[in-house]
């Protein structure tokens, strides 16, 4: 395409809207919720520990989930700045 | 000026072992999980208006969808006044030619089910290709509602 | 079409029945109750559970297979070679995280070269995957596992009439039987389960992505609906998608049109909690309720004095 239309340049289309927060919660923290001080307390109340031990309690899997996504290029493809979680598109 | 004369190309009867998607309203649960992949690969967006198939609601409460059950004999290829759109004999595969199409509609008017549809900004008619053989709906469908079988297993 | 989707594998140690719990985003954040109810009740029916730990996102199959395949099997992967490194299985309890791990296992098992391409991606995280552990459903192990007779024998019916709301991801076998499952687990711990015609409908939890309007009031609404029309004492669910779907559909119709959705949902496993006669208060069952559970556990505490 680019030998006949040497001024075209590719479109970059960007991911949906509805999933562009989702997106950078799981990048950032791993998992899709957050956790919160009330959150925290009801769970010391059901007798479980605060800190529930997924990437909440382990912020080294959210990393994990950083590099991975930069070892397949995706942020590249998906327009996002893993550093500064923004969409460049 | 000379006439030109359009006509259907004689088509041979399709061949049995072409794949066809076949939908089990028993088993839909109307999550709208093929709309969503269908706009998406597509269009790039999660959008139910762009998707190429439609799962509504039918008379008896259930769940019909609406897809193109790519027909032996084309009606909206009969219809096409610029033969935009065509049958591929080896796959069962019937797409439009977006560059030829003039965005008469007569293709929607002329399906039983009014499967093609107006391309926005393309002023063109787009509808299932299929994804070319292996359609991203099925890939999604975790009730197992539709999945793509041969015609000559279903007759 | 019915083996391909067969979870009964032989197992790689016959003897292992150790599993560890994946918890997924939702459950961990809004659902203490049910996490609690489950890591205290399955021990006590002889599973040997622990948490899954570094749990990521597992992550949403149905958005990642259509943007980028890699990404869906690298970090489901992820999340399982945790479990292989204790030696374990998972057990996952949310319908959708078990068909995101189930479904990549299963590929990554019977592919050496995509395990292969998503291992080249995990050395960058220094880990490895080698595929040979199963994923299983919480209703299967405690069907396949502990057995309806064993819990019979063992629980005492929760005095309440239930309906069910199994959710799109349960039908991925063809033959039903998470199901079928749920639905005699649930009959065994309740008085009634009462059918209703939108049984089968989708929460609406996908369509989020492309209409909330639909999901909310096209789906759940129209669920509620159904659900209000059977005078109930609660919608038994074991999928947290689910939850997550009608916590939030309940919160915008109170917003948005004044709609009270006065009907507990709960979790199978409080069911079974509650039957062994674990008390509401061990597992925080008053807290973080979309309505209040209070009729449910007046009638239990009625039933057990």
């Amino acid at each position: 395409m680019s030998d006949i239309f040497p001024w075209r340049r590719q479109v970059k289309v960007p991911v949906p809207t509805t999933v562009k927060t989702q997106l950078i919660r799981h990048f950032s923290i791993g998992l899709l919720y957050p956790l919160n001080e009330e959150v925290m307390e009801y769970r010391r109340r059901s007798g479980l520990n605060p800190v529930p031990p997924t990437a909440h309690g382990y912020p080294e899997a959210a990393a994990d989930i950083q590099t991975l996504i930069k070892a397949m290029k995706v942020d590249k493809k998906i327009g996002l700045d893993l550093d500064t979680m923004e969409y460049q598109y | 000026m000379e006439s030109v004369h359009f006509k259907t190309p004689d088509l041979d009867p399709a061949p049995l072992n072409t794949k066809i998607i076949l939908h089990n309203p028993d088993r839909c649960t109307g999550c709208r999980q093929c709309m969503t992949a269908c706009s998406f690969k597509n269009f790039n967006t999660y959008n139910y208006d762009l998707s190429l198939c439609k799962v509504i609601r039918g008379p008896d409460n259930e769940f019909v969808r609406i897809h193109c059950h790519h027909c032996s004999d084309p009606m909206c290829l009969a219809a096409c006044p610029v033969s935009a759109i065509s049958k591929d004999l080896e796959t069962g595969i019937v797409s439009v030619d977006k560059m030829r199409c003039i965005g008469c509609k007569a293709c929607t008017w002329a399906c039983p089910i009014s499967v093609p549809q107006m391309q926005r900004g393309l002023k063109a008619m787009t509808k299932c290709d299929l994804c070319g053989g292996d359609p991203s709906c099925i890939k999604v469908c975790s009730a197992r509602a539709i999945e793509l079988v041969s015609r000559e297993d279903n007759r | 079409m019915a083996d391909q989707y067969n979870s009964t594998e032989t197992l790689t140690n016959p003897e292992k029945t150790r599993y560890s719990f994946f918890l997924g985003c939702v459950m961990p954040i809004k659902m203490p109750w049910a996490e609690s109810a489950i890591m205290q009740t399955l021990p006590k029916f002889g599973v040997d559970l622990e948490y899954l730990k570094k749990a990521t996102c597992c992550p949403r199959a149905g958005v990642w297979k259509s943007v980028d395949e890699r990404v869906w099997l690298t970090l489901a992967s992820y999340n399982l070679l945790q479990a292989e490194g204790d030696g374990r299985d998972v057990m996952a309890s949310c319908n959708g995280c078990y068909v995101t791990l189930y479904e990549a296992n299963k590929l990554l098992r019977e592919n050496p070269e995509k395990l292969k391409e998503i291992n080249g991606y995990l050395a960058e995280t220094h880990t490895h995957y080698n595929a040979s552990i199963r994923v299983r459903h919480l209703l299967e192990v405690l069907y396949e596992e502990v057995g309806v007779d064993r819990i019979k024998g063992e629980s005492r019916k929760v005095p309440i009439r239930v309906a069910l709301h199994p959710g799109c991801h349960m039908r991925i076998f063809e033959d039903g039987r998470l199901v079928r499952y749920f639905s005699e687990l649930t009959c065994a711990l309740v008085d009634e389960v009462v059918p209703y015609e939108d049984e089968q409908m989708c929460c609406g939890l996908q369509a989020n992505l492309a209409d909330r309007q639909f999901a909310t009031y096209e789906r759940a609404k129209k669920k509620f609906d159904a659900l209000k029309a059977l005078n109930i004492d609660a919608l038994v669910i074991v999928c947290s998608g689910c939850y997550d779907q009608f916590e939030r559909a309940v919160q915008i119709l109170k917003k948005e049109i004044g709609y009270e959705f006065d009907l507990p949902i709960i979790h199978l496993a409080e069911l079974l909690a509650l039957s062994i006669g674990t008390s509401p208060d061990e597992f925080g069952m008053r807290y973080l309720r979309t309505a209040p559970v209070d009729s449910i556990i007046a009638k239990w505490e009625s039933d057990r004095r």
